[in-house]
């Protein structure tokens, strides 16, 4: 390959710096001896010829460098021209080249463009959501607090007030610590009240997550003072919003809920608390660290760490103080409670706790992408070899008569470049609107979706695939076999094709098939889970039913009397419109995210000394509400006249029925959330319903009434409660209108937010398993498409390179359906010893994908077995064509043109 | 008496082109054909005819190679090429048109 160097020259010639020749300074030396000479000649001394001849030439330093200044400026004009010369020839040839092929040039620019394009999508997901730094200052030192707990609760609980002041007083590892809470407020606007979400947060939160503002100021430590705050800043979505971005906005009061709060500061727009919410509004958590402490663990909780220090040192010093706290905080944390829940700290890195589960199913699809991607190559890998294939005869020929092997190298190369670049670039929009539709659909918990958008690194990304590409497939020329006549010879009378071609073809598309098979058996995957989760019975009938989330104004939660009346009038009133069957209200809907714990004291089973109540899922729900959901109940719910009348009863589900009671009726036992008599009855038990979700086990509930019986607390009185409603034959949304002109009646100044269905709560609660199936799905097809087409194409170029062969065949008396069956046999060896690599594939490698499955094996025989039935049907089916056609050649025709 | 001149840029570029149209030459070889033809009236600062000659050279008017000069020195020999004796034909009808016209109004009569 002697081009190389040659080429390699040149390309140095014209990317390297100029050098001047440095022979101005030979000319004059020249001028100057031999004026001199003359000069001796006439009869002058040498010294004086010498001076007379410098006198002569002026300032020779100047005129040298005048001189090499010109030349250096000539040889950079010279260079660009070379430059610009050769990037045009070379790309006119690979144009007129792709130009007399453009179905080749077309399917291999789609094919790359759809590879890329995908791959450059999904990259950018990973890149924005996984890879890249929150978008906080000292990144790096932020982390994520919280309470490790095991045993009887599930998962991490958040800190307690208690816990946190501790921790700050204490920890010898945090710069500062800063905590928040959500809350959904009433906002009064000139419409009405609007419910919108608020973090409260210690004025440390700001300058720990080092939030910036536009306008104003954020919260400062003298606004964080226990008791009652006045100030609120906005972020600057709301400011935009609701001010259109008015700079006199600061000074403004705003009504919160009643009361009244100054407006300090406006956010920087993307300013958001790192967890869960993004929030409209930021107000003060007001904490009062003098408070009694309470074992109740809801504030979440950040830190930055001092420089230098690590997660884990930090988790240490945090550990060290929990175990102080039954003796430091005792009226909170018994040493029974500590060692029940093996009560400790728990510290990660931030980036961990936001980006968390996410990252799995991103690395999932990412890898899938990769995959298509590595297909698509194989596709147009193969296309490369099949069009060397047809011009080898051309190209023999060229070489024969004296074209330079490196010539023809070169130019394949460019050619390949070309292609490759373009497709690179079309893969851009691909990714484009891969990524407007993978917003669409994405789940809203997936985090850091407002990140999201096409950048540098995406742009990076697609250009150094094509590069790499447009590299590979262009040097596929140089790994085959010298051409010379002999190819000739060969190429022009063969029957068969040699067996070392043969094999690289067979190879590719046994990858192919093999790739194919991980993605389908992964969306497969997906699709099963989906399918047992939708198979999941609710215990409870979402159709047809609206819900609404509606918090009554302050004189409506008073008291529970008040509360009581406020929700037995306005359902009432709403079961009485004519196209709703039922109505009721809870505090926690079923899937959704306001569900929460209470200590359970149960009456039949004293706690042993030390022993701590479990922690149970708590809703308070009215009357009509069991009817509304179609939750089926043995007993009775609670009637308005026992809710009224301070004798309501509560009413369990099955599950926590079988912990408490497994041997005895249920109906009639006490249960409450303190250890003392009175205890609530249990007048009704549910069956199983999914509460947490429908992916986890049917929950262990106490649903209590709005109104405590005589002589016992509850959660209340108030709150915010979800109103479900059951259409009678219309669709549940048309009821919306109606049901708030009963609110509004009622109370003008009750805020109504997440007006949506049950079925679409029910659908949420799937999103991120539908998103996985989604996008696994989409790349699954287009990997079965690709695969087929490969299949199809080595086929028909076998089945073309064998034509003489299959003359023979028939001349010899085989029959067109034998022939036919040859083709189809190879496709399906083929096949099977890629669908045979796939399965171990696959065994291999979903693996990592058990967290993102519901209810499936990730070597479930019934996925693995319809995929391998589909691949080996479509490469059967895309052997079709070609084998018909092979039965078809007559053997005539086909043994004069071999 | 001999004038000294001052010589402008293109001037000297024109007289070095002229040189070079019947043969090859050096750079003092070029320096010595201006003295004698001009009688020493022009007398050119000799160093300024380098820059001249890649200043052609770079404009592709002339080419130029090292040889052997006649008392077996090297020397850098410049050629003429067909593009700069075409400039030449045209830088020499320029001027002798600028020439006829300065001569016309040195000769004027008053008015």
């Amino acid at each position: 390959m002697s081009w190389i160097p040659d080429r390699y020259r040149e390309l140095r010639a014209m990317v390297g710096g100029v050098k001047p020749e440095r022979d101005v300074s030979d000319e004059l030396a020249h001028h100057l001896a031999m004026r001199v000479a003359e000069n001796v000649a006439r009869g002058m001394s040498p010294e004086a010829a010498r001076a007379e001849a410098l006198e002569r030439l002026g300032d020779v330093g100047a005129y040298e460098r005048e001189a090499e200044a010109i030349d250096v400026v000539a040889a950079r004009g010279r260079r660009r021209i070379a430059v610009r010369d050769a990037l045009g020839r070379e790309t006119r040839l690979a144009l007129r080249g792709l130009r007399r092929s453009p179905g080749f040039s077309l399917v291999v620019l789609a094919t790359l463009a759809l590879g890329i394009g995908a791959a450059t999508a999904i990259f950018t997901l990973l890149d924005d959501v996984v890879l890249r730094p929150l978008p906080y200052p000292n990144e790096s030192r932020l982390v994520w607090i919280e309470s490790a707990v095991s045993g009887a609760s599930q998962g991490p609980w958040q800190v307690s007030e208690a816990g946190y002041f501790y921790y700050r007083a204490h920890n010898t590892t945090f710069d500062a610590l800063g905590a928040y809470a959500f809350g959904e407020v009433g906002v009064m606007t000139r419409d009405g009240a609007e419910s919108r979400m608020v973090a409260l947060a210690t004025a440390s939160m700001f300058d720990v997550l080092g939030l910036r503002t536009v306008l104003g100021r954020g919260i400062q430590p003298a606004d964080d003072r226990p008791g009652h705050g006045s100030v609120v800043v906005l972020s600057h979505r709301y400011w935009m919003n609701q001010f259109h971005g008015d700079s006199t906005v600061i000074g403004q009061t705003l009504r919160l809920n009643d009361e009244t709060r100054t407006i300090v500061g406006v956010l920087a727009p993307g300013e958001e608390p790192p967890r869960y919410y993004a929030a409209d509004l930021w107000t003060t958590l007001n904490l009062d660290p003098a408070a009694p402490p309470i074992n109740s663990h809801y504030l979440r909780v950040v830190g930055r760490l001092k420089r230098g220090i690590d997660a884990a040192v930090a988790q240490r010093d945090l550990e060290r103080l929990t175990e102080r706290f039954p003796a430091d905080l005792p009226g909170a944390y018994s040493p029974g409670f500590m060692a029940k829940y093996h009560f400790a700290a728990s510290v990660r890195s931030l980036h961990a706790a936001v980006v968390g589960d996410a990252a799995r199913g991103i690395w999932v699809v990412l890898a899938a992408a990769a995959l298509l991607l590595v297909i698509a190559c194989a596709n147009v890998a193969n296309l490369f070899l099949v069009r060397l294939e047809a011009r080898r005869r051309e190209v023999t020929i060229r070489v024969a008569i004296g074209a330079e092997g490196a010539h023809l190298a070169w130019h394949y190369l460019t050619e390949s470049l070309l292609l490759c670049l373009a497709a690179g670039c079309a893969a851009l929009i691909v990714a484009d609107v891969a990524i407007r539709a993978l917003l669409a659909f994405a789940p809203s918990t997936l985090p850091r979706l407002g990140e999201i958008h096409l950048g540098w690194a995406s742009v990076a990304c697609a250009l150094t695939l094509a590069m790499l590409e447009g590299i590979a497939f262009g040097s596929l020329p140089l790994v085959r076999r010298k051409m010379d006549v002999a190819t000739l010879r060969d190429g022009s009378r063969g029957l068969t094709v040699s067996p070392l071609r043969r094999a690289a073809r067979g190879a590719l598309v046994v990858t192919q098939t093999a790739l194919a098979l991980v993605l389908l058996a992964a969306s497969g995957l997906m699709v099963r889970s989906l399918v047992h989760l939708h198979d999941v019975r609710p215990g409870f009938d979402p159709h047809g039913v609206i819900t609404l989330d509606v918090a009554p104004s302050a004189a409506h939660q008073a008291t529970y009397e008040k509360a009581a009346a406020f929700w037995h009038a306005a359902l009432d009133r709403i079961r009485a419109l004519p196209d709703v069957e039922a109505a009721g209200a809870t505090s926690a809907l079923p899937l959704g995210d306001r569900g929460s714990c209470a200590t359970l004291y149960v009456e039949a089973h004293p706690l042993a000394p030390g022993e701590e109540p479990p922690c149970v899922s708590k809703a308070l729900v009215t009357p009509g509400y069991f009817r509304a959901m179609r939750i089926p109940l043995r007993g009775h719910s609670p009637t308005w006249d026992e809710v009224e009348g301070h004798a309501a009863g509560v009413v369990v589900s099955g599950p926590l029925a079988a912990r408490m009671w497994p041997n005895e009726a249920t109906i009639g036992q006490g249960l409450g959330g303190g250890n003392q008599p009175p205890f609530f009855h249990v007048v009704g038990l549910t069956g199983d319903v999914h509460v947490d979700g429908m992916d986890k086990p049917p929950a262990e509930i106490v649903y209590y009434p709005i109104v405590p019986i005589k002589g016992r607390g509850l959660w209340g009185p108030g709150g915010d409660f979800t109103i479900v409603a059951r259409a009678r034959r219309s669709s549940p949304t048309a009821l919306v209108p109606e049901i708030r002109r009963v609110l509004r009646d009622l109370d003008p100044e009750a805020p109504v937010a997440d007006v949506q269905t049950m079925d679409e709560v029910v659908a949420h609660s799937m999103a991120r398993t539908t998103f996985m199936m989604l996008l696994l799905g989409v790349a699954a097809a287009m990997a079965l498409v690709l695969s087929a087409v490969g299949m199809f194409g080595v086929l028909s170029y076998l089945v073309g390179q064998r034509r003489g062969e299959m003359g023979i065949r028939l001349a010899l008396g085989a029959s067109g359906p034998q022939v036919t069956r040859l083709v189809v046999w190879e496709s399906a060896r083929l096949a099977a010893a890629g669908v045979l690599i796939g399965l171990a594939g696959a065994l291999a490698t979903t693996r990592v994908m058990q967290s993102l499955l519901f209810d499936v094996s990730t070597a479930d025989p019934f996925t693995l077995g319809a995929v391998t039935v589909l691949l080996l049907g479509v490469a059967v089916a895309a052997a079709w064509v070609p084998a018909r056609r092979a039965a078809r050649v007559d053997p005539v025709d086909a043994l004069r043109a071999g | 008496m001999a004038t000294q001149l001052d010589l402008v840029r293109g001037t000297l570029d024109m007289m070095v082109l002229r040189a070079l149209s019947w043969r090859a030459l050096h750079g003092y070889d070029i320096a010595r054909w201006l003295e004698r033809v001009s009688d020493d009236a022009l007398r050119v600062e000799e160093g300024s005819l380098y820059p001249a000659l890649h200043r052609l050279a770079a404009r592709g008017w002339v080419t130029a190679q090292w040889g052997v000069s006649e008392n077996n020195r090297q020397a850098k020999y410049y050629t003429i090429t067909s593009a700069g004796r075409k400039q030449l034909r045209q830088e020499t009808e320029t001027w002798a048109a600028f020439i006829a016209a300065v001569a016309k109004v040195l000769e004027a009569r008053p008015a």
